[in-house]
């Protein structure tokens, strides 16, 4: 099969974003299917950007952002994030999206490994999944 | 900026091998070349070297780039080097992104060439796409009051205010009652070093009293906090003494022909104290103080105070001060032993607390030094110490107070002393001594003083008919109950915070469920609160005992001298700010602001430059797109994704 | 005579937009007296061949959803005969109810109907073959997603105050008059700016949860949100005198989306959960705010009630994909 998943990972720029950071000064190998969209905080993102990326042509879309309930830095963004998501991917349900296309976890900047971990598994999952097709039945 | 025509120059660092060895770098250029609003792309081994730099400079000028994308490591590394190097060309360094391809592709990617390649051209075209959207911006200049106002004045505020005009910053000390000293005047001996508190504690509000930096507000509450970091006004409510400090003698002699008796707080109810009292022979101010709410009027102090330092017609009043900072230390009292109905505090007069024990120790307090039963004066033969009262207990306080292992021992010990022939028990479920020396010390009172430590809780304290106490406890260790017969029973209560929820909501001072204040984080910023430019230090954010109290106060003496030393603060200008044209109204963004930065004027929200930390939450939160993160909005994050998907 | 021509055209409706002209009451005289209505299926005798015949229309009003291929062939008539054409209500401009089926093939519709309904025998034998029924389309679809109309009357059905305007707009239109751009009656701003409930004092929104109408006792004072409520008139136009809100009903969004709000949903799914327990996130952690969040069991029903078919959601759900 050509096909090969794309994937928006929005990552947050004092957590996951360091994580990646981390990642590449370890040289530590993954999946070269995602592109990485560094902001200040998971915070930022909207559903409005989840659905973008989707309507653009992503497969799927990863945010990394800060553990909950105290590493964010702006403190709150991520509950923020997580709210939204989590909201965001019973919508999908109901419009026949995989909500599992859209994956949130909370990387702190240490974790390189978790973060490949969980970029090889996201890819792999979206593999699976195959390419983003309607389901309006 | 809006009309320019955009001129984007892309410059490609190889970083010797490290992106050039995966990366094909001929291809890149080729292709970045093609993506519309880049006039100009150039690539080296080394960017960010003198001769790279060089290159960006002369490339802005001579090909009048307006936006620069450096296509290299992280900014992490070198976000400021080329900031400076843009600058240098010309260009404001807002202008300027960079897109990682080093960490975020030849890095991870090197066994991939083509993919790596794809994924490189994927970040520099998304950066260039963001920084099209990008404005030029100056950073945010505040001014900042040089004086900090220091709330509470026990050992932290004293340490505090002491610090701060000792570095040359003028300080405002406000203190509720009428002498500064807090909880630590009341103590007889401190642990491990069984300093006599008021020796170490008097020299220091002495300080206080006598340095021209520190104005001092006794009898006084923050009433009203307007404003924001580095501008407070606040407005502090002097409650009238009615005794002129600057005339009083202390000489006694209203206090002798008062006729009002109220219980003593100082003493914690042990004794009595006149409507006309000083709280302690040291207090500071040195002067009497008139207790408004059990004053008579009857004017036999006006009568005999040789000095005339009596006006009973004082009124209160209300000042103003500006400050840049605020250190909040308002301290602590103990858990209310009232609701530790098994032990009957407050029912029996021989069941006491450990502050009041305090009292009964110190050789200034009600009865001269001599541990003596309050119900009938006789001397103590029998005590029983019961630690983590009404504590790690989920029917009153869950928490730990960390000191009363610590104090207990020690009581313990002054005990000992003064009674030899005494007999000590102390009811404990563990011995917490965590600090330097604090183990040996509890271990050498355990070894010595022949005290008994009854691992177990105490179920019930009652009087039988003779006056003494039963103390019905269980040792765990053993598995058996106990029963004591003791003179005095002293409650070791827990440290509850004392700070004011109207003044921590002025403030807007986080408060977690136990009503301690809620630090930004306890590693990195343990000393700070949400709201910039206000600090916490001592029990209001944690039970903790006067060495690390003194710690934290000078830890946020330093943090408040960052702020206001230098008279102006710079913040990077990224922030929010609202269109006022589309805003509702509606409050949204308002309520989830993590730093209280928007306010609401005329209707319409607007971003305080100052307090904004520039995360964005508002804007994915607004119903109507009204509030933009600068250089980060909603329609550049939505070409960005167009673009790496492209 | 050479009075200017109305006609009133329906897609498929529910009959409310058509009681909101008929309660034109005595100003449909002056109406009257103004133009022509040379088409209203429910006050004037005329037939669809009228339609077809007529060159040229002033004013077209069309209401209502386009749901079958003869409603798509009506509003593409109307827009090449009409001068000023006119999308009159939330169906014919967003969706509304009907836009509901916006992400359920025809197909489908038909076969839940076919298994649904028991009376009788189903088969398409007996269908004469001189009566062509409509067909369903695929979707359904609104007026601007199909042709630009110039006037744009957002409710369901539009205010009294909209209605209002759109008369007096009509009573003042000359011969030859074509708008500059598209007009949509009602303020350029979201229902909080007008609502009554708003707090002086402006201080902030914390919600305690999300509760239906009937699990919270109602200080009819006070904000919705604030009372843990879900009120979509953050995101919705401001093209009533807000009727629900007065008579203790939060907003349901009828009348569209607020300028700025592209999609409905997708702006309200942020601000709400944004808001939601904003003072206990870290008490409650993803499992307590997981809890409330699955108090809202029809997010599309509820955020997409009068907006699907011109959301984003939709375009995802349907494969159509932008540069592809």
């Amino acid at each position: 099969m050509n096909w090969k998943p794309r994937i928006i990972a929005f990552f947050c720029k004092w957590c996951a974003g360091s994580a990646a950071e981390l990642a590449g000064v370890s040289r530590l190998e993954y999946s070269s299917n995602i592109i990485p969209i560094i902001i200040p905080c998971t915070g930022r993102i909207s559903p409005r950007h989840i659905v973008e990326a989707f309507l653009n042509g992503a497969d799927g879309v990863l945010i990394g952002g800060c553990h909950i309930p105290n590493d964010c830095h702006y403190l709150s963004g991520n509950f923020k994030a997580f709210k939204r998501t989590y909201l965001l991917k019973k919508l999908f349900e109901q419009i026949g999206l995989e909500p599992s296309r859209v994956r949130i976890e909370w990387i702190s900047a240490t974790e390189s490994k978790k973060l490949v971990r969980v970029v090889n598994e996201f890819v792999e999952e979206i593999k699976k999944m195959g390419p983003l097709s309607g389901k309006g039945d | 900026m809006e009309n320019e025509e955009v001129r984007v120059g892309v410059f490609i660092c190889h970083c010797g091998r490290n992106i050039a060895g995966v990366i094909d770098i001929k291809k890149l250029v080729e292709e970045v070349r093609k993506i519309p609003g880049v006039v100009y792309v150039e690539d080296y081994v080394y960017m960010c070297s003198e001769p790279g730099q060089k290159k960006i400079i002369d490339a802005i000028k001579r090909e009048n780039l307006n936006r620069v994308v450096v296509a290299a490591c992280t900014p992490s590394m070198h976000y400021e080097t080329f900031a400076r190097a843009v600058e240098t060309g010309g260009l404001n360094r807002f202008l300027y992104e960079m897109a990682t391809i080093r960490e975020f592709s030849s890095w991870v990617h090197y066994r991939e060439r083509e993919d790596a390649t794809e994924k490189a051209f994927k970040l520099i075209s998304s950066t260039v796409a963001k920084v099209k959207g990008n404005k030029a911006y100056e950073p945010v200049k505040g001014r900042v009051v040089k004086k900090v106002l220091v709330i509470g004045g026990g050992i932290a505020g004293i340490t505090a205010a002491l610090d701060i005009a000792s570095a040359g910053i003028p300080v405002v000390l406000v203190e509720k009652t009428p002498s500064i000293g807090g909880k630590m005047a009341m103590l007889s001996e401190t642990f491990p070093t069984l300093d006599c508190a008021q020796c170490i504690l008097t020299p220091k509000m002495a300080e206080v009293a006598r340095n021209p930096g520190i104005k001092l507000y006794t009898l006084s509450e923050v009433i009203d906090v307007e404003g924001f970091v580095g501008n407070y006004r606040v407005r502090i409510l002097k409650y009238p003494r009615k005794v002129d400090p600057s005339k009083c003698t202390v000489c006694s002699f209203c206090e002798r022909v008062c006729p009002v008796k109220v219980p003593s707080e100082f003493n914690r109810g042990l004794s009595f104290r006149k409507a006309i009292y000083i709280p302690f022979p040291q207090a500071i101010p040195s002067s009497y103080a008139i207790d408004v709410e059990h004053c008579t009027k009857c004017s036999a102090c006006v009568k005999v105070c040789p000095v005339g330092a009596i006006n009973l017609d004082e009124q209160e009043e209300i000042v103003e001060e500006e400050v840049g900072a605020i250190i909040v230390a308002t301290g602590y009292d103990l858990y209310q032993g009232l609701k530790l109905r098994e032990y009957g505090y407050g029912k029996y007069r021989n069941v006491i607390d450990s502050l009041q024990f305090e009292r009964l120790l110190s050789s200034s307090g009600p009865t001269g030094g001599e541990i003596i039963r309050p119900s009938d004066g006789k001397p103590v033969k029998t005590i029983v110490f019961i630690q983590c009262a009404g504590q790690r207990d989920v029917n009153h306080l869950p928490y730990c107070s960390k000191i009363c292992c610590m104090y207990t021992a020690k009581h313990v010990l002054l005990f000992k002393e003064r009674v030899p022939d005494g007999n000590a028990y102390v009811f404990y479920i563990d011995i917490r001594a965590g600090g330097k020396g604090y183990e040996e010390f509890v271990k050498r009172i355990q070894d010595e003083t022949g005290a008994v430590y009854i691992r177990g809780r105490v179920s019930r304290v009652y009087e039988d008919s003779s006056g003494k106490l039963v103390v019905e406890g269980v040792d765990t260790l053993s598995g058996e109950n106990i029963i004591v017969k003791t003179d005095l029973v002293v409650l070791a209560l827990g440290m509850v915070p004392t700070l004011p929820p109207d003044l921590a909501s002025k403030l807007k001072i986080p408060i977690d469920e136990n009503g301690f204040a809620q630090e930004v984080h306890p590693k990195l910023r343990p000393v700070e609160v949400a709201t910039s430019g206000v600090f916490i230090a001592g029990v209001i954010q944690g039970p903790k005992d006067i060495s690390e109290t003194v710690v934290q106060a000078s830890a946020s003496a330093s943090k408040a001298l960052q702020l206001v030393v230098k008279g102006e603060i710079e913040k990077n200008p990224l922030i929010a700010e609202v269109n006022r044209d589309v805003c509702n109204g509606c409050r949204i963004c308002v309520s989830i602001c993590p730093y209280n930065a928007i306010e609401m004027i005329e209707g319409k929200a607007r971003v305080n430059e100052i307090l904004c930390e520039g995360c964005g939450a508002c804007e994915a939160s607004c119903p109507v797109g009204a509030i933009t993160l600068r250089n980060y909005s909603d329609s550049q994050l939505i070409e960005m994704i167009k673009t790496a998907l492209r | 005579m050479n009075k200017m021509k109305l006609a009133i055209v329906y897609g498929a409706i529910c009959g409310g937009c058509d009681v909101a002209l008929a309660n034109w009451g005595e100003r449909l005289i002056d109406i009257s007296n103004k133009y022509d209505i040379i088409y209203w299926n429910a006050a004037v005798d005329a037939k669809n061949d009228l339609l077809e015949s007529v060159r040229e229309i002033d004013i077209g009003i069309y209401m209502g959803i386009i749901r079958t291929d003869y409603h798509l062939e009506l509003i593409k008539t109307l827009r090449e005969k009409t001068r000023i054409l006119v999308a009159y209500g939330t169906c014919s401009v967003y969706g509304d109810i009907p836009g509901l089926s916006a992400l359920i093939k025809s197909s489908r519709l038909l076969n839940d109907i076919k298994n649904t309904v028991t009376t009788t025998h189903y088969s398409e034998e007996n269908i004469s073959s001189s009566i062509s029924l409509p067909r369903l389309l695929d979707s359904v679809y609104t007026v601007i997603q199909v042709v630009n109309p110039d006037i744009i009357v957002p409710g369901c059905p539009p205010s009294e105050e909209s209605n209002d305007e759109l008369i007096n707009i009509l009573l003042k239109i000359e011969p030859g008059y074509k708008p500059g751009g598209v007009i949509v009656l009602g303020e350029d701003r979201s229902l909080c700016y007008i609502c009554p409930r708003k707090p002086e004092d402006f201080h902030r929104i914390v919600m305690p949860g999300i509760y239906r109408l009937h699990e919270v006792k109602l200080d009819e004072r006070k904000c919705f949100l604030e009372q843990g409520v879900i009120c979509l008139g953050p995101a919705t136009r401001a093209a009533c005198k807000t009727p629900c809100i007065k008579n203790n009903f939060p907003c349901t969004g009828c009348m569209g989306p607020a300028p700025g709000v592209e999609d409905t949903g997708l702006k309200l799914i942020s601000s709400i959960s944004s808001i939601l327990l904003v003072d206990r996130e870290k008490e409650l952690l993803e499992k307590g705010l997981a809890k409330q969040l699955d108090k809202i069991v029809d997010p599309m029903g509820l955020f997409y009630r009068y907006t699907l078919p011109v959301s984003l959601v939709k375009k995802i759900s349907e494969k159509e994909r932008f540069g592809k």
